[in-house]
């Protein structure tokens, strides 16, 4: 019995000193840095810091601008307004609203939103390094986690890949399987004009690979005489 | 007389000096002089007063007031300086009424600069609620403006603000840090460090205000 107790107790130690530093490198660092001509008010913890004349947010490898912001440090969220950008490693979003949750690495971006990834590709180049890929995507709203860079785009969403263009109401980017799944009045056209009309496409952004599905399909290219 | 009486006489004569030179510069030496058991006060202090309530004026109001354990006074009319040490008590005043009370190690007070030097272990009060402690504080009353020109912590209602210097407009009833400013003990976000900027600080809304460049740097996921 006794013996079962120490064994628990050393098991317990242990755990807890593998959960201890998990839990330190789980906070994160933020820097918030204003312009010149700024002007910042800070309300107490439980209230709001608002920014006006030019804000930099930082965090992990985040770099957020946009004109103003009202962040609130307790609850780690914030709402930048007025030429908001977010960069992150290979990806761009730009729009005129974003709310951040820093708590829950996930943002929120609306009105004139564009997003830009440099994606690597499948293919080597002659040197044998990996070609990249420009992708835009240009939507009302967007969801990302830039912990994942995953992201889910919604209203008049269009996707430019080389030359390729994609109009849908949603799409879902997966890092992981580096692929973006386009819903609702697909449409796909290719650089020679050929298109597929369907209510599901699957565009894979690291090769030349489209899936289309649905119940009604409507493929359209030229055939040479 | 005899060579051998002779010698006795003279023996004689010898131990006789010898008893007069012991009593005259041995025993009977003349004591010397008691010293003096009170505190040296130092060669130009004029008047020493122990135990003192001493008040400044500007524009012939109550500019600060003291209590203190005792008070001294260097020099002349025209470059005088009053030297006040432990300061149980003080009052700094706001038309006429006390504003804030402090009490510090000691106190300076110069006639030509008109300013009242706190130093060691300075603590102010206001409402009753201790507002900042610091190692010296200068109070100049025809500016109404309390100049921290060191480190100091803020006390506010849930924790501390540690600023690297300060100073506090008292018409204005403002704080104005300078340098970093750290919040700490108020957020789960641990503690928020303010830099850059000319900071305003209100220690009862525990609020502040920076313009221009300024950077605030917290942690999330505590």
């Amino acid at each position: 019995m006794k013996r079962a107790l120490v064994r628990g107790l050393a098991l317990a130690i242990m755990a807890s000193m593998v959960v201890l530093p998990l839990s330190a490198e789980a906070a994160k660092s933020v820097r918030v840095t204003t312009g010149p001509e700024s002007r910042l008010t800070y309300q107490g913890t439980k209230g709001d810091t608002t920014i006006e004349g030019g804000v930099t947010i930082e965090y992990d490898d985040v770099v957020i601008t946009s004109s103003s912001a009202t962040v609130n440090i307790d609850a780690g969220t914030a709402l930048l307004s007025g030429g908001v950008t977010l960069v992150q490693g290979e990806v761009t979003v730009t729009a005129e609203v974003m709310n951040i949750y820093l708590k829950e690495d996930r943002a929120e971006f609306s009105g004139g939103v564009r997003l830009t990834k440099i994606e690597p590709q499948a293919e080597m180049d002659e040197e044998g390094n990996p070609v990249t890929t420009t992708i835009t995507l240009d939507c009302s709203t967007l969801k990302i986690s830039t912990a994942t860079q995953d992201f889910d785009a919604d209203g008049d969403v269009t996707v430019s890949k080389g030359g390729q263009v994609a109009r849908c109401r949603t799409a879902s980017y997966s890092s992981s399987e580096r692929r973006i799944v386009l819903e609702g009045d697909v449409s796909i056209t290719g650089e020679d004009n050929e298109s597929i009309r369907c209510d599901r496409a699957t565009v894979y952004t690291d090769r030349e690979r489209v899936e289309a599905e649905g119940k009604s399909m409507e493929i359209t290219f030229e055939i040479e005489d | 007389m005899s060579p051998r009486a002779h010698r006795a006489v003279v023996a004689a004569a010898v131990l006789i000096v010898a008893c007069l030179y012991v009593y005259g510069f041995v025993l009977n030496r003349p004591e010397e002089q008691a010293e003096d058991s009170r505190p040296r006060t130092g060669p130009r202090e004029q008047l020493v007063i122990d135990g003192a309530v001493i008040q400044g004026m500007d524009a012939g109001v109550t500019a600060w007031r003291i209590a203190a354990e005792s008070v001294s006074v260097v020099g002349d009319q025209r470059s005088s300086s009053t030297h006040v040490r432990g300061i149980i008590h003080g009052e700094i005043m706001r038309d006429g009424e006390p504003y804030m009370t402090f009490t510090a190690g000691s106190g300076q007070y110069a006639a030509r600069t008109a300013e009242l030097v706190l130093d060691g272990g300075v603590v102010f009060h206001q409402d009753g609620e201790q507002l900042l402690r610091s190692d010296q504080v200068i109070w100049k009353p025809d500016e109404s403006r309390a100049v921290v020109p060191g480190p100091a912590v803020i006390t506010t209602s849930s924790g501390e603000v540690k600023v690297d210097s300060l100073q506090l407009d008292v018409t204005a009833d403002k704080l104005y840090s300078e340098g970093q400013l750290v919040i700490t003990g108020t957020s789960s976000s641990g503690d928020i460090a303010v830099r850059g900027g000319r900071i305003v600080f209100d220690p009862k809304a525990e609020a502040l205000e920076a313009t221009g460049p300024t950077t605030i740097e917290f942690e999330i996921g505590h």
